[in-house]
């Protein structure tokens, strides 16, 4: 009775064990379905619109270079599996991985790699970074199926950055042949990646269906048959399909956490995804006003209480930050730079040395891109700019209008100040921010345009470092601008969706890597 | 007849110029595509070659001659957003909302008739002050908020219907019922106080005295009546529809021709925004010609006028 | 003497308005023989649309209300009948013409389909019978090439061709009384007097009993056997025509006479007689006519006249008639 007793609960074991154990080549299976706020545009060419596609790019392409959960370049899960630079850093080679297919079976090679920067530095290119590429890339050639050599006007310590996942979709690599053969109208509906899943439909404004193209895929192995993206525009809707079950991961605000939580969903979040950073317009330009004394900067950044953002209107799903560049930065340590005090004495202070103790009035760009709350932030500003007796108007408008204002066309009127989230990505162009004259930048100062030449034409990554530490502190000295918070990316995971990889310092969500156990 | 019709063509080729100019001119003064388009780190040169590569650099008055003589031939140019033609992406978007508002008409007006009709016939009634209560209801709760509700109570609580996209014909339920509860408010009012002022006018009158039963009497006589002064407002509800429609399609993800207008103006898409404003601009004025066409079919007093 | 058509008793008809309750029909007797055409004649106010609604049992609901009284044809008490029983004898032995001919014909019907309904309702009639009967009421009524009148929109007669095709729809099932409510008011003179013959002749083929509703005196003197005067909802006089013209007795008939003589061309409001028409929701407690009666004596203004009988058919409600009766007798 005992020994059969033992060999049945045996028996048992092994029959438990057949079923339950996954075995490490498992067939993909079932389907996730992503919720998204948008699908942009449902063009699938890296470089003809927007770089933010990458949710739904990076499954389907493979990149040049792929960075790690740490944001550094990864030559193990990269299609350049190994690089070399030359002494005077502008003659860059990349051995391009062999043995990689296009989905259509064709393989993949140097050509097609040339072909990606080819197109990053055309003038077609939409998806960002195009003046980047056209200042320091010279040329390209290739050296046999499986070198590439990258030749440069000038060093450029970001070339890595600019060819991987870390800031959009020009480092990806699709088939010359099939676009030379097909042209770009029709890869633009029917794209040919190398990456883990293929497009299987795209339907303008509602869905988006990948397919697993292989059992095996050698940067990752496809979890599921099908990942379906659907559109859901209204964060209500959007809540109410994953509780629905009619999707298992959406992308969710701060005010929705507690909700999703009594419903029993799991909040996953990627930590400070997003860098907030409040800038001064026009400052040193005769529009900068009293903008243009630096006591005046410092005393409305130390009017500001980060800690009291951070955790009543993000209610702490994001830290402070001191610097206005991403906390990790590639470029940037983080750590010598601390967060601003909050001093609104001190701030008052201030303003009377600059002859301002009855105040002055200042306006506040606001608008909503990444982060709804930022209205509920630039409205917190007002008031602690107007607990020192500044009189700040907070202007609201939308995104697209803003933009003519940031870039010059569009005058303002007085002093004003705008808050930006950022995607806290490792890259951010010295030149494009504070520059003199360059459309986007705040800032007219001469002694800081030295300091940006002089970052540009440094010639090893450690001096590029150095460099990069002394303009931030001369930035943050001058108050030109200052960081305020950096926030958490949060999602909400249906019952079935385990926590994945999400990385750091992408705009992608790596959704090919749920379910690996990378 | 056909000189009404004659007319009223040229009528709607004058507005859509006006419409065309209107609207050109309004996005231009409003936003910027090259400041939106422009990367990070571009230089001023970066800024103005983008300008001439969306052909913004030409004087106003050329770019719009150039969108115009092409829009005549039904060419809209490429989004510049996705360098989709305009054409496309209208042509797909509008079958979705076409169905979606022919739906949400029929159950707009299903609901409607009995609701006004039963309303005037029980004038003063407690249904009828229900019926107004529905109806002034409909009017008065945002669309936005109703089809939210709705998507609780149906999909979230109950898990009977979708809560979004358009897959199936179940999915046309809670969007349909949200624009309709919109719709139909102002056909109820309308058919009540139309079918108030016909019940009382002497050819229903007549009816009776001819001994015909109350419900042909109703349903016959008075509605077919009532349904004609509902029809000659068909050209209003049509912009109402449309209108309707966008923020429907906003609150249950409908890839519709409102989604893709709100697309273009946050992208700020030149030739896209132009493109869904005349479309839908030439869309209504021909449906609402249609229906001015079938009310005069429809009613003897003008189809054989003269 | 052979059982009358149609006898009405005591009707008594009520509105509820915002204003309080109107007795628009307060106490009305008469009755309609055989073959007769009566009139009603009285200011607009007077009760006497009132008084044919009721007869048909057409009072707007649910403002108005039927409050007692007895309308009985060939014996039958019309008010004691279902809705339903009601309706066979709406446009079956009952018709009836309204008032304005421009908007009693539904505009969205052809002729044809308006005669045809009625038709389709009283009669066992179908089909190419249906049509033929509608073609020949047409003709029956004068309108010219009938059969292709039937496809036409109401909107493309004139008002007195359209007055006729009512006229032919209320007498498609062959009555047994027709109330023409104001049948001529609306039309022109010429018109007028053309469509009064067509009354009379249709009466005169029919033998049928007509209850011409009317202001006209003049039209009640060239169509009507008797006819009663009402005044604030009730019957003041009734007497043949002759009877009316030759011999009015009330001071109102009196009145009403002498207006038409001096005024050629008739008027909603008669201004001969002085005064205001009277208030119905404010009527004083005696004689209704007695503010604007020459003739008023204290009791006229204390109790309402009883009926005095002042020949045969001829009954007339005056205090002041009544005595002089008395002494006569």
């Amino acid at each position: 009775m005992n020994k059969l007793n033992k060999l049945f609960a045996a028996l048992l074991l092994l029959l438990v064990t057949m079923f339950v154990h996954t075995p490490a080549d498992a067939e993909p299976a079932g389907e996730l379905r992503v919720g998204l706020t948008t699908l942009y545009n449902q063009t699938f060419h890296p470089t003809t619109a927007s770089g933010y596609r990458l949710s739904y790019m990076s499954p389907i392409f493979d990149f040049i270079i792929t960075t790690d959960k740490n944001g550094e370049p990864d030559p193990s899960n990269s299609l350049a599996h190994k690089w070399e630079v030359s002494e005077d850093r502008l003659k860059w080679t990349f051995h391009i991985r062999e043995g990689v297919k296009f989905h259509d079976g064709t393989s993949l090679t140097a050509k097609d790699a040339k072909f990606a920067i080819d197109n990053a530095s055309s003038k077609n290119n939409r998806a960002g970074r195009k003046s980047d590429f056209n200042a320091f890339v010279k040329n390209v050639e290739t050296e046999g199926d499986y070198t590439m050599i990258i030749n440069l006007n000038k060093p450029w310590q970001f070339i890595l950055y600019f060819l991987s996942d870390a800031i959009g979709t020009q480092g990806i690599v699709f088939p010359k042949d099939y676009v030379d053969k097909h042209g770009i109208d029709h890869f633009m509906k029917n794209p040919i990646g190398s990456g883990p899943y293929r497009l299987k439909e795209s339907v303008a404004r509602d869905h988006i269906t990948l397919e697993a193209a292989g059992a095996k895929h050698w940067r990752v192995d496809p979890t599921y048959q099908t990942i379906t993206f659907k559109l859901l525009p209204e964060s209500g809707t959007r809540l109410a399909a994953l509780k629905t079950g009619e999707v298992d991961l959406v992308q969710i605000g701060v005010s929705d956490v507690s909700s999703v939580e009594k419903d029993g969903f799991r909040i996953f979040k990627k930590k400070n995804g997003l860098l907030l950073d409040l800038s001064f317009l026009r400052v040193g330009d005769k529009t900068g006003g009293v903008l243009n004394d630096k006591r005046v900067r410092e005393a409305l950044i130390k009017a500001i209480d980060k800690n009291a953002i951070v955790n009543q209107i993000l209610m702490g799903n994001g830290s402070t930050i001191g610097t206005t560049l991403p906390q990790f930065s590639w470029a940037v340590d983080y750590s010598p730079f601390p967060v601003t005090e909050y001093n609104p004495d001190e701030a008052k202070k201030l303003l009377a040395e600059a002859g301002l103790a009855n105040g002055f009035s200042i306006n506040i760009y606001s608008f909503v891109t990444r982060l709804p709350e930022t209205k509920l932030i630039n409205e917190a500003i007002a008031g602690y700019w107007s607990a020192i007796g500044v009189e700040a108007k907070v202007l609201e408008m939308a995104y697209n209008a803003f933009r003519p204002v940031w870039v010059k066309k569009k005058e303002v009127t007085g002093p004003s100040a705008f808050l930006m989230a950022w995607p806290n990505r490792t890259i951010y162009s010295w030149r494009g921010k504070y520059f003199s004259g360059n459309p986007f930048s705040t800032v007219n100062d001469p002694e800081l345009d030295k300091m940006i030449n002089e970052v540009e034409a440094s010639s090893s990554v450690a001096d590029y470092k150095k460099i990069s530490q002394r303009n931030m502190k001369y930035v943050l000295d001058q108050s030109f601008a200052t960081g305020v918070a950096l926030a958490d990316d949060l999602f909400a995971l249906g019952k079935d969706v385990p926590a994945w990889n999400i990385g750091r310092n992408i705009q992608s969500f790596r959704i090919e890597f749920i379910g690996s156990d990378e | 007849m056909k000189r009404f019709i004659v007319v009223r063509i040229v009528q709607m080729f004058v507005t859509l110029i006006l419409l065309s100019v209107l609207i050109f001119s309004l996005i231009r003064i409003s936003g910027d595509p090259a400041a939106l388009l422009l990367d990070e780190s571009a230089t001023e040169k970066d800024y103005q070659l983008l300008r001439v590569e969306l052909g913004l650099d030409e004087p106003i008055i050329a770019q719009y001659f150039k969108f115009i003589s092409r829009a005549a031939v039904g060419d809209f140019g490429l989004s510049t957003n996705d360098r989709v033609p305009v054409l496309i992406s209208i042509g797909g978007a509008l079958p979705n909302t076409a169905r979606l508002a022919l739906t949400s008409l029929v159950l707009a007006l299903s609901m409607a008739v009995p609701l006004g009709v039963i309303s005037a016939v029980k004038k003063g009634s407690v249904y009828d002050h229900f019926a107004r209560v529905i109806a002034g209801l409909g009017q008065s709760v945002p669309t936005f908020w109703v089809g939210l509700v709705l998507i609780q109570i149906f999909a979230v609580n109950f898990r009977i219907l979708p809560s979004s996209g358009m897959e199936t014909s179940a999915h046309y339920i809670l969007p349909s019922a949200t624009l309709a509860l919109f719709m139909m408010s102002g056909f109820a009012r309308l058919l009540r106080s139309s079918m108030l002022e016909v019940l009382d006018s002497e050819f229903i009158k007549l009816a009776r005295i001819k001994g015909v039963s109350e419900s042909s009497v109703v349903w016959k006589h008075a509605l077919r009546n009532s349904l004609m002064s509902v029809l000659s407002f068909g050209g209003m509800y049509i912009a109402i529809l449309m209108t309707g429609t966008i923020l429907v399609e906003t609150v249950f993800a409908w890839p519709g021709l409102g989604r893709l207008a709100y697309e273009g103006i946050i992208n700020q898409d030149f030739p896209l925004i132009q493109g869904v404003v005349l479309i839908g601009g030439v869309i209504v004025m021909l449906s609402s010609l249609l229906t001015d066409i079938l009310y005069a079919y429809l009613d003897p007093r003008i189809r054989f006028s003269g | 003497m052979t059982q009358p058509l149609l006898k009405v008793t005591d009707l008594k008809t009520q509105f509820r308005t915002k204003w309080g309750l109107v007795k628009a029909v307060d106490g009305v007797s008469f009755h309609v023989k055989h073959g007769e055409t009566f009139g009603i004649v009285g200011e607009s106010g007077s009760g006497k649309s009132v008084t044919s609604l009721s007869i048909m049992r057409l009072i707007p609901q649910p403002a108005g209300r039927i409050v007692s009284g007895a309308i009985e044809l060939d014996g039958l008490n019309l008010l004691e009948l279902s809705e339903k029983e009601m309706r066979d004898y709406r446009g079956g032995k009952i018709g009836m013409i309204l008032q304005d001919p421009l908007s009693s014909l539904n505009p969205l019907f052809t002729i044809g389909s308006q005669i045809i309904e009625g038709l389709r309702i009283h009669t066992s009639l179908k089909g190419r019978s249906l049509k033929e009967r509608a073609i020949d009421l047409l003709r029956r009524v004068h309108i010219p090439s009938p059969a292709m009148r039937m496809k036409d929109w109401p909107h493309l007669l004139s008002g007195g061709m359209r007055q006729r095709v009512v006229g032919a729809i209320s007498i498609s099932c062959e009555p047994e009384l027709l109330i023409a409510d104001e049948p001529t008011t609306a039309l022109d003179a010429t018109i007028q007097l053309q469509y009064l013959n067509l009354l009379k002749r249709i009466q005169k083929e029919t033998r049928l009993s007509i209850i011409f509703v009317t202001h006209d005196l003049g039209a009640v003197a060239y169509l009507c056997h008797r006819a009663a005067v009402m005044y604030a909802g009730r019957i003041v006089e009734t007497a043949t025509v002759k009877d009316l013209f030759d011999k009015p007795a009330h001071p109102y008939t009196i009145g009403l006479l002498n207006s038409m003589q001096k005024v050629e061309k008739k008027a909603d409001h008669i201004e001969s007689i002085k005064g205001q028409p009277p208030n119905l929701k404010n009527l004083p407690i005696g004689c209704s006519f007695a503010p604007r009666c020459d003739q008023v004596k204290d009791i006229c203004k204390e109790k309402y006249p009883e009926e005095t009988e002042l020949g045969a058919d001829h009954l007339v409600r005056c205090w002041v008639v009544k005595k002089e009766a008395v002494k006569i007798k």
